[in-house]
């Protein structure tokens, strides 16, 4: 950056400013508290991802620490009724890109952004759906806004959404009453509505 | 328990001894996120990503690191990262208006006359390499040459840093220095 260019060699003594430190620690001091579940959601979540994402993990830690957590990823898949989710690219948020491959060989993800939208894609045991529907703030969460349409193929159901720019929050709605988010995308507090996973759409905004 | 007996029984699969590594590190990561981001939903998912990258990352963990200074090697980087997607896809910085307008009303022995609100939109206008410097040095209590290796810039472009982000949050205060 410029400002680093132009500096004297040791940078010069800086004096203190206790004032403005002052103003900086009561405005920590002031700042609203995470949400009372934040520290117990961060933990599970942070778990549950870290479980799906340990076999691309480059540097994983001891054995018995993979293997812990393997049965936590088998867990978090059994809550979602085993269903795996499919999907192309992961949320911006997460700079490693790629995806983590499930035990099964099945990826696993969140959304892709294609020209016009966000595509969204699930893949479910065979014969497990009759419909499923992506609903978020985006379509009021009304299951019957965004439909997904199943590839007879490859058993894939899939649904591209217009969405401007920002974050939205997203879940998978299976046969009208099942609830299912994408273990591996960011998750959003739980407002007690149950939880929901968040994509951030890219571009301008204007 | 120290936070190394804590990284120690986390690589060894106990997953309550994580729970107490968030416990003890989401307040302040999150007031810090919080400051850097100005939004409450992206902090949150700063701090998320935060933990899970030094959750995948204890195997290269050096314990003669202090944690919190790792941690928030990650931290920093994470509030980068979340600052330069927002900038790609166009939005503005955003102070949670309704959020801080909620808080408590700051303790009668602040040492300020500024009001948080103002402070915060303030702080919002500055570059986020100051403000990131500003952050770590005056909120967070660091020193020059843990901030340095935390951020990986050097001390003495820190210290530029600090020099005029805070005479630039000052003017944005309209507020001048104190005579000593």
């Amino acid at each position: 950056m410029t400002e680093d260019r132009i500096l004297p060699i040791d940078g010069g003594d800086v004096p203190d400013d206790p004032q403005l430190r002052g103003w900086l620690v009561a405005s920590y001091r002031n700042t609203p508290e995470p949400h009372a579940d934040a520290v117990a959601r961060c933990t599970r979540v942070v778990l549950d991802r870290a479980a799906l994402k340990r076999p691309a993990a480059p540097n994983a830690p001891a054995p018995g620490f993979a293997a812990r957590h393997w049965m936590v990823a088998a867990s978090a898949i059994a809550a979602a009724l085993i269903i795996t989710v499919t999907v192309r690219s992961r949320a911006p948020l997460d700079q490693s890109g790629g995806l983590a491959p499930m035990a099964d060989g099945a990826p696993v993800g969140a959304t892709t952004a294609v020209a016009g939208g966000i595509q969204f894609d699930l893949r479910l045991p065979k014969n497990f759906a009759a419909n499923v529907s992506v609903v978020g703030d985006f379509n009021g969460w009304d299951a019957s806004k965004t439909p997904m349409v199943k590839d007879q193929s490859t058993g894939e159901w899939s649904a591209k959404v217009t969405l401007l720019p920002g974050r939205h929050i997203y879940a998978y709605l299976v046969n009208g009453e099942q609830w299912v988010v994408d273990p591996l995308a960011p998750q959003i507090p739980d407002a007690g509505y149950g939880p929901a996973n968040a994509v951030v759409v890219e571009g301008d905004a204007r | 328990m120290t936070d190394a007996e804590l990284v120690t029984k986390t690589r060894n699969g106990d997953s309550d001894a994580f729970g107490q590594l968030v416990a003890r590190y989401y307040d302040g990561t999150w007031r810090f996120a919080y400051h850097m981001l100005g939004e409450r939903a992206d902090a949150e998912d700063v701090v998320q990503e935060t933990f899970l990258r030094a959750y995948l990352a204890l195997g290269r963990y050096d314990e003669r690191d202090q944690f919190r200074g790792w941690l928030y090697r990650i931290l920093t980087n994470q509030c980068r990262n979340a600052l330069t997607s927002r900038s790609r896809r166009g939005r503005r910085f955003i102070q949670d208006e309704v959020a801080i307008e909620g808080a408590p009303a700051p303790p009668e022995a602040a040492p300020s006359g500024i009001h948080d609100v103002v402070l915060t939109k303030a702080l919002a206008k500055l570059d986020p390499a100051q403000r990131e410097a500003l952050l770590l040095k005056y909120a967070e209590g660091l020193e020059y040459t843990e901030m340095s290796a935390m951020t990986g810039v050097g001390e003495s472009a820190l210290k530029m840093r600090v020099k005029r982000g805070s005479e630039r949050l000052r003017g944005l205060l309209g507020q001048e220095p104190l005579d000593d």
